[in-house]
């Protein structure tokens, strides 16, 4: 095992070592020292790097800021981010709508002693878990879903995961849909349903592929998975 | 390599280690970038992709990105159905929009289907829980007794909204601005606020007991930062000097006088040095905070007006508040901006209500709920002016209805492309 161990990380790292576009370097935003200066004070064609005296620096050293910094060549100005949609944590009012919209109530058999999807949604702790408000420390609810907003939001869609393929399943939101079809396999319609958006036929080639390979709890795992995706954002 | 080597499991492993790393290699096809990895296509000639132009100036590099979003009004629908009624869209309503001929028919569906959410009684109170959350004050269990209902401001800024009154209503109501919500049936009952012992006049939100409680602070400058971040979407100092003044350990630049403010300089018995440069320049907040907080310190922690100083100055012995704390006695007066004197809440009101930030605030603050991009103010979402000067324009000349600029959000180019 650890020759595997060590086999796998000598192999990783030599791989990611690799991982250059030529002057790409990641630590320092794409910037190139020539090595024209010494420490911190920058290079041969720009002095960009800290100055070593920045109390003092000397004279002629003016800073050149990159010309596209990181941050804008990634995300996009401001003028760009501000009309982008930003990914939205769910409302606990919203999660608590979904699950009730989409028949994930508790309807189908889990493992005994589990509780199902709308349990966890309701057990006390949830909605501090998932962000919700606290008006009496002044705290809205938080727009953007913490790690731990994520875990619970996931618990819940696994264990909900249950509900649409028992056969008495039924979403109002979705009357006469079924999640899977006579034949074992998922609908789109049913995928529809459950997103909240039309399915495509990834979507379904994806989730059947799950019951492909696992017909225990392969559509189970595809549902909780589309669910999670399709809900990570607003 | 010796036949059999990839049954070995070191080397299987190590194979795959090496295709996993391989593919996190970065590389200007990376699937996170804006336009999703995809090779921009030339306008000029869409059949060759590689034929792209590099944009020259900022303008074109805005334009560049913007244009890489696709119309999806699929995944709108479900933004907005979450958004504006907190749940997801029915099939039926998915298939209206998946069913629809070309583009503009979708368009025209998802239109109609995005009036008939701010036409549903679920809107409402998904206003009430953004004003909720935009005050950050709403009831937690019962009202205690004695106690002020901590639902009203946001209740009443829900109905000003819904009912397509003026968002001016805020800060210039007289009467009814704590009316209780009825989930239930969906309906609103006008109430007017619990009246403290010194009685004193209704000034929209400003004087409901609910906000005053919630931010019940010494000398009353939460309530203060309170107004300021909610109503302007700025942190202090809420203005600047045009000539700032190097002072002490920094520069001054309020927009208001200096001297205006109680300090050592200008009364050695102060019991608050406002004027003090030795660290910070404590006046470029308080040329500002100093001639508003004197008008709230009469609320007491249940938010009630009463006839003399509720709040306290932290220091030994925690004494009440009095106006010679805030500013000199000659000359002291109540402002909103340096400009913008007042005599009183109502006059305060009157000139929140006429403050162009304000109302570019309530934009602002609608723009960012739509788009999901935080809080403008704790998550810095600040929004270039250009970005919604047009819906700005258009929210002061249809009377400051915010209802229609929610539509017009959920409507726009940049709502429903992703």
């Amino acid at each position: 095992m650890k020759r595997i161990t060590l086999a796998l990380i000598g192999v990783a790292a030599l791989a990611l070592g690799a991982c250059t576009n030529g002057t790409s370097d990641t630590l320092s935003d794409g910037r190139v020292n020539n090595g024209g200066g010494t420490g911190t004070a920058g290079g041969e064609d720009t002095t960009f790097d800290h100055s070593n005296d920045p109390g003092a620096a000397a004279s002629g050293a003016d800073t050149n800021p990159p010309t596209e910094p990181a941050q804008v060549k990634i995300v996009g100005s401001p003028e760009v981010t501000s009309r982008l949609h930003g990914c939205g944590k769910l409302s606990v009012a919203a999660l608590g709508s979904i699950l009730a919209s989409r028949g994930l109530t508790g309807g189908g058999t889990r493992p005994a002693g589990q509780a199902s999807g709308q349990a966890i949604y309701m057990q006390n702790g949830t909605i501090a878990a998932f962000g919700g408000a606290n008006y009496n420390g002044r705290v809205p609810e938080a727009p953007f879903a913490s790690t731990s907003a994520m875990a619970k939001m996931f618990d819940i869609f696994a264990m909900a995961s249950y509900d649409p393929v028992a056969a008495m399943w039924a979403a109002p939101a979705c009357p006469g849909v079924k999640v899977l079809g006579t034949d074992g396999k998922f609908t789109k319609d049913g995928l529809t349903c459950l997103m909240g958006k039309p399915a495509r036929d990834e979507h379904v080639a994806i989730a059947n592929d799950a019951i492909a390979k696992n017909a225990t709890d392969g559509a189970k795992l595809a549902i909780a998975a589309l669910l999670s995706a399709a809900h990570t954002c607003q | 390599m010796r036949r059999g080597t990839l049954r070995n499991p070191t080397w299987t492993l190590a194979a795959f280690g090496l295709a996993v790393a391989l593919a996190g290699c970065g590389s200007s096809e990376d699937p996170n970038s804006v336009n999703g990895g995809q090779t921009p296509v030339d306008p000029n000639n869409p059949s060759n992709p590689t034929a792209t132009t590099t944009p020259q100036t900022p303008e074109e590099q805005v334009k560049q990105l913007l244009d890489a979003r696709k119309t999806d009004y699929g995944e709108a629908l479900r933004t907005a159905s979450l958004k504006l009624n907190d749940e997801l869209p029915t099939l039926d309503q998915i298939k209206a929009i998946e069913g629809a001929a070309d583009d503009a028919a979708k368009k025209a569906v998802y239109e109609k289907a995005v009036d008939a959410m701010i036409a549903d009684p679920k809107f409402t109170t998904v206003m009430i829980k953004f004003f909720k959350d935009t005050y950050r004050t709403g009831q937690v269990g019962a009202v205690q007794a004695g106690m002020s209902n901590k639902d009203a401001a946001a209740n009443f800024s829900a109905q000003v909204v819904v009912e397509g009154r003026s968002y001016k209503e805020l800060f210039t109501a007289t009467t009814n601005t704590c009316p209780t919500f009825d989930a239930t049936t969906g309906a609103f009952t006008p109430a007017a606020c619990a009246a403290g012992p010194a009685g004193g006049a209704t000034v929209g939100v400003l004087t409901d007991p609910g906000l005053q409680a919630q931010y019940f602070a010494n000398m009353a400058f939460r309530r203060v930062r309170f107004i300021q971040e909610t109503f302007a979407c700025q942190k202090q100092p809420a203005e600047y000097s045009k000539t700032p003044v190097a002072m002490g350990n920094g520069t001054f630049t309020g927009a208001q006088s200096f001297d205006g403010i109680t300090g050592k300089k200008n009364t050695p018995t102060a019991r608050i040095d406002f004027q003090d440069t030795s660290a910070v320049i404590c006046a470029n907040c308080h040329t500002f905070a100093n001639h508003v907080a004197p008008l709230f310190t009469n609320f007491d922690a249940k938010g009630l007006l009463q006839a003399a100083s509720q709040t306290q100055v932290p220091i030994p012995g925690t004494p009440v508040s009095k106006p010679e704390d805030y500013q000199p006695a000659a000359g002291a007066y109540f402002a909103w901006r340096a400009d913008k004197k007042v005599t009183d809440l109502t006059g305060l009101g009157a000139a929140i209500a006429e403050d162009p930030e304000v109302g570019r605030c309530a934009v602002n603050r609608v723009w960012n709920y739509a788009l999901s991009r935080g809080d403008i103010v704790n998550d810095l979402a600040t929004i270039p002016v250009a970005v919604t000067d047009g819906l700005t324009k258009d929210f002061n000349t249809n009377g400051q209805k915010l209802k229609e600029t929610i539509r017009q959000v959920f409507k726009s180019e940049d709502f429903v492309k992703f």
